[in-house]
């Protein structure tokens, strides 16, 4: 049993694969067993008889066959070899042709989400005069009046008083321009405060007969229809010329709110009744308040739930006036009013917007 | 690097240059290895003329698949593996053909072949040393073919070619202990059938 064990080992013990404990041991039961020790010896004139094989050559004519049977294949790469790369170059390759493509497509796809998210909800304008607050839709504007950016086709060609384009259904042409709008004696007129500092940053480079362009269009919310915007009524019957003001490329893709935001302090004792005074002085200046959604005419009377803040529409030369007529009704803080960055440009042409945000002292 | 080239030149630069299309060099990587695969061949085959056809056909496929070689192993070794696997192929498709078979080391024939092996060194050069090796070596490659294929292969790679036990069980797929226990068998088999001379 002993031996039978032994002789299980005797390669491992050979090639010094055993632990030193049973290496130690097989040599201790060789010494004693002459049996195992015929086997151990017998083994080891066998490999070294294996060990001692002599070399073998191999016949010439096998280096003829070889070379014959390769050179009448095709010498060069098989078609189909020479198309595709062996896999160890392969695959790296198409690994990081994939991670560019990945990175492409995403990168094209979040550039353009950017350029064509929606555009705010169009503001609606509760004029003066009721009934108003249709005028900017669309079908129920009888002479729609759209302004053209220079690059356009049709602007060069546009003559004064040049009226939009119909066609065969009646449908508006978009492209058209209204020359008359840029064309009025306030055109060159000085605008000073923040209208002006917008309007000159808005176009630096241009001379200012070139300056009343605005978007002829907008992108419904909706984003399947093309719903082009009309002046308010009220700003159409206005006997003073609008001043256009210039919007930059980025409003056509962009489209920012409209309006900035004017902070107004007030005592507490003058509070009440502050969102009135304003609208009178809106209305003053030939300009609406701007209704905010979910709230109608009668929540002006009540002044309730009227919001902390009056939107007003404003022609766009009255900016002056209305910060004035603002400052006889409070302060406007330090800060009040933000930087020359935020336009204050309208919702139609000719218009400006402002937010006036209600603090008490 | 690969040293079993009997030429002296660096294997893998063969390669290389077999891979940038250079003539000549896939001349050279069968220059190099071709008397070791045909020596496999020929203990594994018994067969001069199988172990030639066998041979070719392992530098044919080596041929048109060096491109796919990726160098992990040893060139010699690729070959090697590609010589058992179609030995053992062809041992497989032996039904009655045992007759057919001629043994390797037989005795010079009268016309003038070429002898079958060679004296190892100068020591035995002398005539009687080598009538020795001839019988011993003729003696060793008939126990060889008692053999069993999976014993002989995996005993020529061991002892005969001094592949490890690690690389022979890559080259096989199979575990270490199994290439042990196999090796082992075979060599105390062979010790069996050799008995009576050692």
């Amino acid at each position: 049993m002993e031996c039978e064990r032994i002789q299980d080992l005797l390669s491992d013990y050979r090639d010094g694969s055993l632990p030193e404990s049973e290496s130690a041991a097989v040599s201790a039961h060789l010494r004693e067993c002459r049996k195992c020790a015929e086997v151990a010896d017998g083994l080891e004139n066998t490999l070294r008889l294996l060990r001692d094989l002599p070399p073998v050559q191999a016949p010439p004519e096998l280096l003829e066959r070889i070379l014959r049977e390769t050179a009448e294949e095709s010498p060069a790469k098989p078609l189909w070899k020479k198309l595709f790369l062996p896999a160890h170059v392969k695959i790296p390759i198409e690994a990081a042709a994939a991670i560019l493509l990945f990175l492409l497509v995403y990168g094209v796809q979040k550039k353009e989400t950017t350029a064509v998210a929606p555009p705010p909800p169009a503001p609606r304008l509760e004029a003066a005069a009721p009934g108003a607050d249709k005028a900017i839709r669309p079908e129920s504007t009888p002479a729609r009046e759209t302004m053209a950016p220079p690059r356009t086709a049709a602007a060069p060609k546009a003559g004064p008083g040049r009226r939009v384009a119909k066609r065969g259904d009646g449908e508006p042409d978009v492209r058209g321009t209204v020359e008359a709008n840029r064309s009025g004696p306030q055109r060159g007129a000085p605008v000073s405060g923040p209208m002006a500092a917008a309007s000159s940053h808005a176009a630096p480079s241009q001379p200012q007969s070139a300056l009343p362009v605005v978007p002829v269009q907008r992108a419904s919310t909706s984003a399947e229809r093309i719903e082009p915007v009309s002046p308010p009524a009220e700003n159409a019957g206005m006997g003073a010329p609008q001043r256009l003001l210039a919007a930059p490329p980025s409003r056509l893709l962009r489209p920012l709110p409209y309006g900035r935001e004017v902070t107004l302090e007030v005592a507490a004792a003058d509070r009440p009744g502050l969102e009135e005074r304003i609208a009178e002085v809106a209305r003053g200046l030939r300009g609406s308040i701007v209704r905010e959604p979910g709230t109608g005419p009668a929540d002006l009377a009540e002044k309730r739930p009227f919001p902390e803040a009056v939107r007003v529409q404003l022609p766009a030369d009255s900016a002056e006036r209305f910060f004035s007529e603002l400052r006889n009704l409070g302060t406007i803080p330090p800060g009040g009013v933000p930087g020359w960055t935020d336009l204050p440009a309208g919702p139609s042409p000719g218009t400006i917007l402002y937010t006036v945000r209600i603090r008490v002292r | 690097m690969d040293p079993g080239g009997e030429n002296g030149r660096p294997v893998d630069l063969l390669l290389e240059a077999f891979r940038q299309g250079k003539p000549g060099a896939f001349d050279g990587i069968v220059r190099a290895h071709q008397d070791r695969v045909y020596a496999f061949c020929a203990r594994m085959l018994s067969d001069r003329e199988e172990a030639m056809d066998v041979a070719q056909e392992v530098f044919l496929s080596a041929y048109r698949n060096l491109d796919g070689f990726r160098e992990e192993a040893r060139l010699s070794t690729w070959l090697l593996k590609i010589a058992a696997n179609r030995c053992l192929n062809r041992i497989r498709q032996r039904t009655t053909r045992a007759s057919r078979e001629v043994r390797l080391f037989e005795p010079e024939t009268q016309d003038g072949d070429a002898p079958a092996f060679q004296p190892p060194g100068p020591e035995e050069i002398r005539p009687d040393r080598v009538v020795e090796n001839r019988e011993l070596g003729r003696i060793l490659a008939e126990a060889l073919a008692r053999l069993d294929p999976d014993s002989r292969w995996i005993l020529l790679l061991s002892d005969v070619e001094g592949f490890t036990n690690e690389e022979i069980a890559a080259m096989a797929e199979i575990p270490l202990g199994t290439v042990k226990s196999r090796i082992h068998r075979a060599r105390m088999t062979l010790r069996k059938i050799l008995a009576p001379v050692v």
